[in-house]
C-alpha cells in the first residue's frame, strides 16, 4: 500500500492512504468519566499507532478523578474538552464529533475509554476502506471488538446486513463483512456521514446511541466490519444489556423505545428489533425478579414513550 | 492427500436445465480441467456411481470462468473447521457481472463469531446454496440422496443443500466464478412459494423456518 504525506505541512501525522485520496486527516475522539487509568491505557495505545492520528480528543464528562489533570500532563499534544457536567456517552460523542467536524478533519475514529487499540489497528481499518468495493469510500468502517479472552465479546456483536445478499457476497471476497450498524468501539466514521446525517443523539445519554447514529447513516449505505483491524473493549465481565449491573438497564429500555420509535431502522427491522428487545426485558425481569427491576424497567419504557424522538 | 482439479467429478445439474456441449465444452477448457463422465453422462445422478470424493455441480448452462475451480478446492482444503466442509459454493453471475440473486447461497445468520473468523479468510459460512457453481462432498450426496427435482421444482437444490448443512459445514468461496447463460428471474409470489415448499420439506430447523417465514413476509414489501 502507498503511503504519502498530505499537503498539510502544519500537521506531519497527516497522511493519504492508497487509491483513496480522500483518506488523509483522522481524529481520534475518546469519551471519558472518571476511569483515568482505563483512559491512560487508551490513549497510550492510541500514541503508539504504526499509522498516527493528526489529532486525538479526550472528551471528559466532568470526571472527578483528575482525569484532566492526568491528559494535561501526560499527553500534551491531545486536546482536550472538559465538560462541565456530565452529558453520558452519547452527549460526549455528540459534542466530539461535532468539535471534530467543525475543525475539517476527514475521519472521525470514535471510542470509550475503555477501548484498546493495537498497534496496527488504524491502519488496517482504513486498508480496509481503501479495499471495499464500489467507487466511493464507505462511509464507516468499524474493527472487530473482542474481550479479554479474545472471543467478540457480547455487547458488540457486529450485525451482518444478510437482506444484501449480494453486497455481502461481495465484501467477504475482499475480506469485509457488510454491517447494519457498529457501536462507539472503534468505528472510525467517514466526514460526509456527518455532513449528510448529522451527529448521535445527545439525549441517550448511554447506551444504544450507537446503534442509532449507525443505523441511520447505513440504512441505505455501506459500512463494513475490518476483521483484521482489532481492539479489546476491557469491561470487567463480557457483558451484555442484561447482565450490566447498576441501573444502566433503564437506558437500554428507553433509548431502545426511541431507536423504534425513529427512523433509523425499516419497518421490518423494527419487528427484529423489538423482538429482541422485549427478549432482554424478559431476561432481566427473570435474572432481577425484584419490584425495584419491574419498576426500571417501566421508568424506561414510561420515559421512552415521553421523550422526542430527536 | 492434496485435492487437485483431477481428483474432482464435474457435472451439469440436470435438474436445473438441460446439460449442453457447450457446457463439457467449457470445462474441458479450464485451465487445470476436472473430470468428465464419458459419453453424455452429465447429471447429478451419474456422481453416485463415480469413486470421486468431490463433485463440482454446475448448472448445465453456467460456463465456469477459466480459474472457477480452484478457490472452491482451495476452500475445501484448507483446515477451516474441525469438520471437513461438505459443500463449497461459488458466485454465479450473469453477462453484465452482477451476481444472479435466485442463485446466491444464504449465511449462517446465527452463528456471528465463525462468520467473522472466516471472513477474514475470504469465506462466508453458508446455511443453503444453489447448485450452480458448487462443489460437494459425495458422501453428502449418499447420506441425502438426489435433490428433489419431482417434488420441489428449481428449488430443490436450496432444500436439498440446506438440508445436508443442517449437521455439516459449507462456505461459500467468492472468488469462484461461473456465469449463467440463462438464469431465473424469479417473481416475489414464485419466491414465496418456494419457501412455503422449503417449510414442509424437514430440511429446516426451527429458527431457520422462522427466518424464512420472516423472509417470505419482507419479500412482500415493494422492492426500492
Amino acid at each position: 500500500m502507498i503511503e504519502r504525506v498530505a499537503g498539510d505541512t502544519k500537521d506531519p501525522s497527516a497522511q493519504m492512504v492508497g487509491a483513496h485520496p480522500q483518506i488523509s486527516r483522522v481524529c481520534a475522539i475518546v469519551t471519558t468519566h472518571n476511569r483515568k487509568e482505563l483512559l491512560r491505557r487508551c490513549l497510550t495505545a492510541l500514541t503508539e499507532q504504526e499509522r498516527p492520528v493528526a489529532k486525538i480528543l479526550v472528551v471528559d464528562n466532568a470526571s472527578t478523578d483528575g482525569t484532566s489533570e492526568m491528559v494535561t500532563t501526560e499527553f500534551p499534544g491531545a486536546e482536550l474538552l472538559a465538560l462541565e457536567e456530565n452529558i453520558g456517552g452519547a452527549g460526549g460523542f455528540h459534542r466530539g464529533l461535532s468539535w471534530a467536524h467543525e475543525r475539517g478533519y476527514d475521519w472521525f475514529w470514535v471510542m470509550d475509554d475503555d477501548t484498546f487499540v493495537l498497534p496496527d489497528t488504524l491502519e488496517k481499518l482504513l486498508a480496509g476502506a481503501d479495499r471495499s468495493p464500489g467507487d466511493e469510500l464507505p462511509l464507516m468502517v468499524a474493527s472487530k471488538v473482542c474481550w479479554k479472552d479474545d472471543r467478540l465479546h457480547p455487547m458488540n456483536r457486529p450485525l451482518p446486513r444478510w437482506r444484501w445478499r449480494a453486497e455481502l457476497n461481495e465484501a467477504i471476497a475482499e475480506g469485509l463483512l457488510l454491517i447494519r450498524n457498529a457501536t462507539f468501539v472503534s468505528v472510525a466514521l467517514r466526514r460526509e456521514a456527518i455532513d449528510r446525517f448529522g451527529l448521535p443523539l445527545p439525549h441517550y445519554f448511554l447506551w444504544t446511541d450507537d446503534v442509532e447514529f449507525t443505523s441511520r447513516i447505513l440504512k441505505d449505505n455501506r459500512g463494513y466490519l475490518v476483521p483484521e483491524s482489532r481492539v479489546y473493549h476491557w469491561t470487567a465481565e463480557p457483558h451484555t444489556a442484561v447482565t450490566s449491573t447498576g441501573g444502566r438497564f433503564y437506558y437500554h429500555v428507553r433509548n431502545s423505545l426511541l431507536l423504534l420509535r425513529g427512523t433509523s431502522l425499516t419497518i421490518f427491522e423494527r419487528e427484529n428489533y423489538l423482538r429482541y428487545w422485549m427478549g432482554t426485558i424478559g431476561e432481566y425481569l427473570r435474572v432481577n425478579r425484584s419490584w425495584s427491576a419491574a419498576k426500571v424497567v417501566l421508568r424506561g419504557v414510561a420515559d421512552g414513550m415521553r421523550l422526542p424522538v430527536r | 492427500m492434496t485435492l487437485t482439479p483431477q481428483s474432482v467429478l464435474a457435472v451439469a445439474n440436470i435438474g436445473e436445465g438441460p446439460s449442453t456441449a457447450q457446457w463439457r465444452e467449457a470445462v474441458r477448457l479450464l485451465e487445470d480441467p476436472p473430470q468428465l463422465m464419458p459419453g453424455d453422462r452429465d447429471g447429478l445422478e451419474s456422481a453416485y456411481g463415480s469413486l470421486f470424493e468431490w463433485i463440482w455441480v454446475l448448472d448445465g448452462a453456467s460456463l465456469p470462468a477459466g480459474d472457477a475451480l480452484s478457490p472452491l478446492l482451495a476452500t475445501a482444503q484448507s483446515a477451516l473447521d474441525a469438520t471437513p466442509p461438505s459443500i463449497i459454493a461459488g458466485m454465479v453471475i450473469d453477462h453484465a457481472g452482477a451476481p444472479v440473486r435466485s442463485l446466491l447461497a444464504a449465511g449462517r445468520e446465527r452463528e456471528t463469531e465463525l462468520v467473522v473468523k472466516m471472513c477474514e479468510q475470504r469465506v462466508l459460512p453458508i446455511r443453503h446454496a444453489s447448485l450452480a457453481n458448487t462443489l460437494i462432498r459425495r458422501d453428502a450426496l449418499l447420506a441425502h440422496g438426489l435433490p428433489g427435482y419431482k417434488r420441489l421444482g428449481r428449488h430443490a437444490a436450496h432444500e436439498w443443500t440446506a438440508r445436508v448443512l443442517a449437521d455439516s459445514a459449507g462456505y461459500l468461496a467468492p472468488a469462484s466464478f461461473a456465469t449463467a447463460a440463462r438464469y431465473d428471474t424469479s417473481t416475489r409470489s414464485e419466491a414465496l412459494l418456494d419457501d412455503l415448499r422449503m417449510w414442509r420439506t424437514g430440511a429446516w430447523t426451527r429458527g431457520d423456518t422462522l427466518k424464512a417465514a420472516t423472509n417470505a413476509v419482507r419479500s412482500l414489501k415493494p422492492s426500492s
